[in-house]
């Protein structure tokens, strides 16, 4: 369940989410083995509900009968891994069968890696207090923190029935060596510059040994699908299109090859295997993994649904139309929040409902000012925190909600994610409101009253303040300029009414494609917009703490991405919270790690704003056909990072109601 | 006559060459290139682009490296040997995404060219033979409705009242059953079925123009005096009409062909985009958006073709029509 902050039951769940967490660490590290999950008979039979005898889809059971692949015991693991249920919307063990339709926005598949593309070694745990194991089943680190072993579950095999070994990680971990490939030594992997090594003792354990502490490994490891499909890779498959064992003489053809989301014959530990990839990811096709190995609480295997098909739907309103014509089961991500009363309105007529789940963003967008400035006149402003705050009470955050999102979000201070980890417990939680609150209010005469006391006195006949070397204080602001971002292009236009009552001339910009973002990341611009959600700190810690060349510090991010040979070293407070980074990275203790972010979030309601809020906390629209059970009635459905909602385990949704969603329609 | 179309067809050849430089630089033109987009895509998506921290590799692997001339003349090489180069998007070969893609935007552009004159041409000259009847006053009204309406609203407006009414989805091609099945004869009339509405959407535009270039000549044509003496001559009224008047004022019309093709392509691309049909417009407006060169290129130099060729068939046409047009 996901508790909302302010809600009583909260100290109550933090409390008992904190035991649970230890209760994982300590189990983690003593690598003891559970109980083996497949129940015995005799449980079984107590079940009541029809079907659930089944321990395998009939499709699989009749491919046994033929021979075609080995019986159910011998394709999962020992011990598998049992999906866990602890969600609202939970129902029940399912019935197998049953086809899933749903759209894709890009031929990358990233909305279906983040829904059942991820097979980490250790998973986030769905309600995002902390980790949980996946293919491994335990892991520890040295006393020093330089060396982490992690075991593998014994049995887990891929979707050809290859077993799934410590090699794949020492293949991938080869490729990143190796120059001939483009992968490079992961950046969570180095320690002072330094890459990791890596020992493979036997089939199922793997070493890994830093130049120094490096705690923060498991996190990385369970973070986003682009971690580990890049570490899960069927070394018995790709090995055939390695210049080293094969004809060719580079790795072209292995790397086309490696697309999971391409690559029909590529083995996969997904539930679902892919089986058709046509017309450049137009039309795809999944069909169920008979080597899964995740099962449910009854040890029946998972997943419940059949087939998967999938379509590219690039423009948003057709994506609209084939939800209200019923065409799609369930949905996530890929619906536009201006879409929800026409969502709603259609829920009778396509058999439907819509769900509300967190986006967790924490300012849409957030306006960013550049600390590193190319103007030094602007530069020398923009490091004052006076002008910052005056900017900030040019900004009418409540106009900016009622008008771009139609009252639906919140206005507050630019954040985080409210229910990232960092904040789970009270003094967390009163922390964070500070910070939503901290120079939030929309008062020009105060803001013109900090632009005075800086002494931009003199104005131009238009009115405009002057700068100290004479010119009219002139404010580019840069904005997206696709029609899909119009709420960006609203809450641009409310802010440039605020600043030019301030006396700022402002000019808003709208480079054309790439422009703005190579802008924003070399650090061309004054000020830029970028939406802001962030649950883990540790592992994507650039919205508070400067670390790379992005948002607000681009050049001072260069400096510490390339190890202070670029961009520019940082001073005052961001050289405070690059020390306090610094120091995160080294300890053990995870509630140490936890207040230094709060460490760090204090600097920034003291010393900041360094970017701007608008409004924030969008709920995110989750769609769900009568009939299509076990999707959970409420999450998170923003930040990528934390893998949702494949972290609820998606291969336990099924479909009641078979004939319904099958071929006929 | 076959110098005549031979001179055409080498006359069409610099007219290519010309229109494939002047696209490859307009498309290249705005900052960064296709990894650019695609970091900033990702970074708005997933907040990390850390999966492309190969783009150098990529830059070099898509040829983005080298300098423009470079990388025209290789993709101009290829083109003339019918390898158009990959799609960075979608990341196969260009040819893989195109061929059934412009197959069915020449359907849907023929079929409705088809229908602007199959309902255009009788209709204006039954129009022309009822000159300010009611009959004709309300079919004047209606044409000049049917003008000022653009497509693209025609087809939100259909696409409103199809669903608010009926609970009818009017989109695609096809019905979610027949997308990407094997071709049978279901599929094909499930592709009937859905067909009509693009086709309806995209002539009736023209429909209305031509109906009034129709009317307009035929009433001309009429107050000629060899139609006086056809009807003196005591020959039907339908014969004079028919087979004297209207065989000469259609040569407008059958000119205006080689023209309307380009309009019916590009107000295609649009409809496309509303009514979600997959035909080459909405695949090169994505491509054009994400700097996807080598797929835009081949796109924007296989629908000039097509216009090239277009035009040159409606020549022939009105040679055929009108034996007084001579060759140069």
């Amino acid at each position: 369940m996901i508790s909302r902050p302010n809600h009583p039951t909260h100290k109550l769940a933090v409390t008992i989410s904190l035991f649970s967490m230890l209760a994982l660490v300590w189990w983690g590290c003593s690598g003891q083995q559970s109980t083996p999950a497949i129940p015995s008979d005799t449980q079984l039979r107590s079940s009541t509900s029809a079907g659930l005898e089944a321990k395998e889809a009939s499709m699989l059971t009749q491919k046994v009968a033929d021979g075609e692949l080995p019986p159910l015991e011998e394709r999962l693991p020992e011990n598998p891994l049992v999906a866990k249920t602890d969600y609202d919307g939970y129902e029940k063990p399912g019935s197998y069968g049953g086809q899933w339709h749903r759209f894709h926005d890009h031929p990358e598949l990233g909305t279906w890696k983040m829904t059942a593309g991820y097979a980490p070694l250790i998973r986030w745990r769905f309600d995002c207090t902390g980790l949980e194991p996946g293919t491994a089943e335990a892991w520890e680190f040295s006393q020093d923190g330089a060396a982490l072993t992690i075991h593998l579950r014994k049995g887990i095999r891929w979707s050809d029935g290859h077993p799934f070994t410590s090699a794949s990680f020492a293949f991938y971990y080869d490729l990143c060596l190796d120059d001939r490939h483009s992968y490079s030594p992961p950046v969570w992997c180095l320690v002072d510059g330094k890459p990791m090594t890596v020992e493979t003792p036997d089939e199922y354990t793997i070493v890994m040994k830093f130049s120094g502490p490096n705690w923060l490994v498991p996190l990385w490891l369970a973070t986003g699908f682009w971690h580990s499909e890049k570490y899960n890779i069927p070394q018995h498959y790709m090995v055939q299109f390695h210049p080293d064992h094969s004809a060719y003489n580079n790795f072209s053809e292995f790397e086309k090859k490696n697309k999971n989301h391409v690559n029909i014959e590529r083995p996969t530990l997904w539930p679902w295997k892919l089986v058709k990839y046509e017309k450049g990811g137009f039309q795809v096709e999944l069909e169920r993994n008979p080597y899964y190995y995740v099962v449910d609480e009854l040890g029946r295997q998972l997943p419940y649904i059949d087939r998967i098909k999938s379509r590219l739907v690039p423009d948003p309103q057709v994506r609209v139309l084939k939800i209200l014509a019923g065409e799609i089961d369930c949905q996530f991500r890929g619906m536009q929040l201006q879409d929800f009363a026409l969502y709603k309105k259609g829920e009778q007529r396509g058999n439907y409902t819509v769900r509300e789940w967190e986006s967790t963003a924490g300012a849409q967008p957030a306006i960013l000012l550049n600390w590193t400035d190319p103007d030094p006149v602007l530069r020398q402003l923009m490091r004052q925190q006076k002008f910052r705050q005056a900017l900030a009470l040019g900004v009418d955050r409540e106009k900016c909600n009622e008008i771009a999102w139609r009252g639906l979000l919140q206005p507050q201070a630019a954040t985080v994610s409210q229910e990232g980890w960092h904040f789970a417990d009270q003094a967390g939680q009163e922390l964070f409101e500070e910070w939503k609150k901290a120079d939030a209010d929309f008062d020009i005469s105060r803001g013109n009253q900090l632009l005075d006391e800086l002494g931009l006195t003199q104005r131009n006949k238009r009115g405009i303040r002057l700068r100290e070397d004479g010119q009219p204080l002139q404010i580019v602001m840069d904005m997206p300029s696709s029609n899909l971002n119009r709420q960006e292009n609203d809450i641009g236009l409310i802010i440039a009414d605020g600043w030019r009552e301030m006396g700022l001339e402002v000019i808003l910009n709208t480079p054309p494609g790439a422009e703005l973002s190579l802008r924003r990341n070399l650090g061309k611009f004054t000020v830029s917009m970028h939406g802001e959600a962030e649950m883990d700190l540790f592992t994507y810690p650039d919205w508070v703490f400067p670390t790379l060349a992005k948002y607000w510090h681009p050049r001072v991010g260069k400096w510490y991405e390339t190890g202070g040979e670029e961009g520019e070293p940082p001073t005052g407070p961001l050289k405070e919270l690059l020390d306090l980074y610094d120091a995160i990275k080294k300890e053990k203790d995870l509630q140490k790690r936890h207040q230094y972010v709060r460490d760090a979030v204090q600097i920034h309601i003291d010393q900041g704003p360094f970017h701007l809020g608008t409004a924030a906390r969008s709920p995110s629209l989750v769609m769900v056909k009568k009939g299509f059970h076990n999707v959970p009635d409420n999450g998170i459905l923003g930040p990528w990072a934390i893998v949702t909602p494949a972290t609820s385990y998606p291969e336990q949704y099924f479909i009641s109601d078979v004939d319904r969603s099958s071929e006929v329609k | 006559m076959t110098t005549y179309i031979i001179h055409r067809i080498l006359m069409a050849i610099p007219t290519l060459i010309a229109i494939s430089i002047v696209s490859f630089i307009i498309i290249q033109l705005p900052k960064g290139d296709y990894l650019d987009r695609r970091i900033q895509e990702l970074e708005e998506q997933y907040g990390d682009s850390s999966s492309m921290e190969m783009a150098a590799e990529l830059r070099q692997r898509y040829g983005l490296d080298k300098s423009m001339p470079q990388r025209y003349l290789s993709w101009i090489t290829g083109f003339v040997q019918g390898n158009f180069g990959d799609s960075f998007r979608y990341e196969v070969e260009v040819n893989q995404l195109i061929w059934d893609r412009i197959g069915f935007t020449l359907l849907i552009s023929i079929g409705s060219l088809f229908f602007t004159y199959i309902i255009a041409v009788p209709v204006g000259i039954y129009s022309a033979t009822h000159q300010y009847k009611f009959s004709d006053n309300l079919l004047t009204l209606l044409s000049f409705v049917g003008m000022s309406i653009p497509a693209f609203l025609l087809a939100l407006t259909l696409m409103v009242f199809a669903f608010e009414l009926f609970g009818l989805p009017l989109f695609g091609l096809f019905s979610s059953y027949y997308e990407g099945a094997p071709w049978t004869v279901g599929k094909l009339g499930d592709l009937i079925q859905h067909l009509w509405i693009p086709v309806i959407v995209l002539g009736l535009n023209g429909t209305a123009g031509l109906m009034r270039i129709m009317r307009g000549n035929l009433l001309d044509v009429l107050g000629q005096p060899f139609i006086q003496t056809a009807r003196a001559k005591g020959l039907k009224e339908w014969v004079v009409v028919v087979k004297h008047a209207v065989r000469l004022a259609i040569n407008p019309l059958v000119s205006i062909l080689g023209m309307s093709l380009p309009t019916i392509l590009s107000g295609a691309a649009i409809v496309s985009i509303v009514l979600g049909l997959p035909t080459v417009g909405p695949l090169l407006l994505r491509s054009l958006l994400d700097e996807d060169i080598y797929l835009a290129g081949t796109l924007i130099m296989l629908l000039s073709s097509l216009l090239v060729i277009g035009n040159l068939l409606s020549d022939i046409a009105l040679a055929w029509v009108d034996p007084r047009i001579r060759y140069e």
